[in-house]
């Protein structure tokens, strides 16, 4: 298995690898078994919807198995299959910006397979929802780094390969992405707060 | 007053060095805009800590192999309706072609021998001259025939590589075992 508890990617058996370099469909399928956790909860951060997390994933799993002639093995195999997913959503969503759709109108359905009792389960997904709406607030490639460096333990020389930008840059939407996520808590909270009050001052309290 | 150094600090995974810390907590007991941000970093942090992965449903890896599956055979069948269409291309001009020649040969059978036999003799012509120039050009340097062979060989070897690989690449595609 690749992905473990604290939400690291480590690597998978280097003779699976190998099988499926050499065009093995058996030894492909075990990479999509050990890492469709990692690509699909990547997918599902970016894009904030199972169903389009689903299709994101399966897709990057496809154009990794078409594109396993142009994988440099010096790399690690995480990094470029999380590029490709990564790649993939940032499109998505450009075309999804483009049509007028924004993450506030996609529907709110629960996450998948999280498996807790109903309360625990309520309160996850309020937790996921509100995870949802922080990274909404970023811009797609702002969103990836945020995903590779908070969930998988990314340095950032990786972000920066996978996302095709310079270290500087990592570090500057890192920074950038940390403040719109402190400053759309802060609106979270108050809004929040303020909903409350008028709750409590309704004329029915 | 002033917040940009220290909302820098706020928001920076870089350690801070003994003095700078010291001036950032002075700073942070008198701002109230600076504790409001270091709050909500702080949530949003232990918020992005406990939020657990998501996993795809169950069944994930079949959904892939089927889907691979129906990518490959449109692909297949697109190639197929490619070649088929080059096929028809060929087939359609090779048919103008030869209406056209049957059609000179039914008009007039003795002019229609006689030009082509013109055609083949100027052919031959251009064939001989060639080779005689060959002939020439090989004599006036000596060592350029075994050279141009190797070339030559080298040359149809590697666009035969070239031409098997292409072939394994685009043609040949990869099947799915299940």
């Amino acid at each position: 298995m690749v992905y473990d508890e604290e939400n690291t990617v480590n690597q998978i058996e280097p003779a699976v690898l190998a099988q499926a370099l050499k065009g093995s469909s058996e030894a492909f399928t075990q990479l999509v078994e050990a890492y469709q956790r990692p690509v699909f909860n990547l997918c599902y951060r970016m894009l904030g919807d199972p169903d389009e997390a689903e299709d994101a994933a399966q897709e990057t799993f496809v154009r990794a198995y078409d594109g396993m002639g142009r994988y440099d093995r010096q790399r690690s195999f995480s990094t470029w299959l999380l590029s490709i997913a990564a790649h993939y959503c940032i499109d998505q969503l450009r075309k999804r910006r483009l049509t007028f759709i924004s993450m506030d109108s996609t529907p709110q359905l629960d996450p998948p397979d999280l498996g807790p009792g109903p309360e625990t389960s309520l309160s996850m997904s309020e937790e996921q929802r509100k995870v949802k709406s922080l990274l909404g607030s970023l811009s797609s490639q702002d969103r990836a780094a945020v995903v590779m460096y908070y969930w998988y333990d990314f340095s950032y020389e990786e972000i920066a390969s996978a996302l095709k930008m310079t270290v500087s840059a990592v570090k500057s939407r890192l920074h950038r992405a940390r403040l719109a996520m402190a400053q759309s808590w802060s609106e979270q909270e108050s809004k929040a707060m303020l909903a409350e009050r008028k709750h409590y001052e309704s004329p029915a309290f | 007053m002033n917040h940009l150094p220290f909302k820098e600090w706020l928001l920076s995974e870089e350690p801070l060095t003994q003095e700078q810390n010291q001036v950032f907590q002075e700073h942070l007991r008198g701002c109230a805009e600076c504790q409001q941000a270091q709050a909500s970093w702080s949530e949003v942090q232990k918020l992005v800590k406990r939020t657990p992965e998501v996993a795809p449903t169950a069944g994930f890896t079949n959904r892939w192999q089927n889907r691979l599956a129906a990518r490959q055979a449109k692909r297949q069948r697109l190639q197929l309706r490619l070649a088929l269409a080059a096929g028809i291309l060929l087939a359609s001009v090779l048919i103008l072609f030869l209406g056209v020649q049957l059609s000179g040969l039914l008009q007039s059978p003795a002019q229609f021998i006689l030009k082509w036999a013109a055609q083949l003799a100027s052919l031959f012509v251009f064939v001989s001259s060639v080779s005689d120039y060959l002939t020439a050009f090989t004599r006036s340097f000596p060592l350029i025939p075994f050279v141009g062979l190797v070339l030559s060989v080298g040359m149809i070897s590697l666009l035969c590589v070239l031409w098997l690989t292409a072939v394994q690449q685009l043609v040949v595609a990869r099947r799915f075992v299940k």
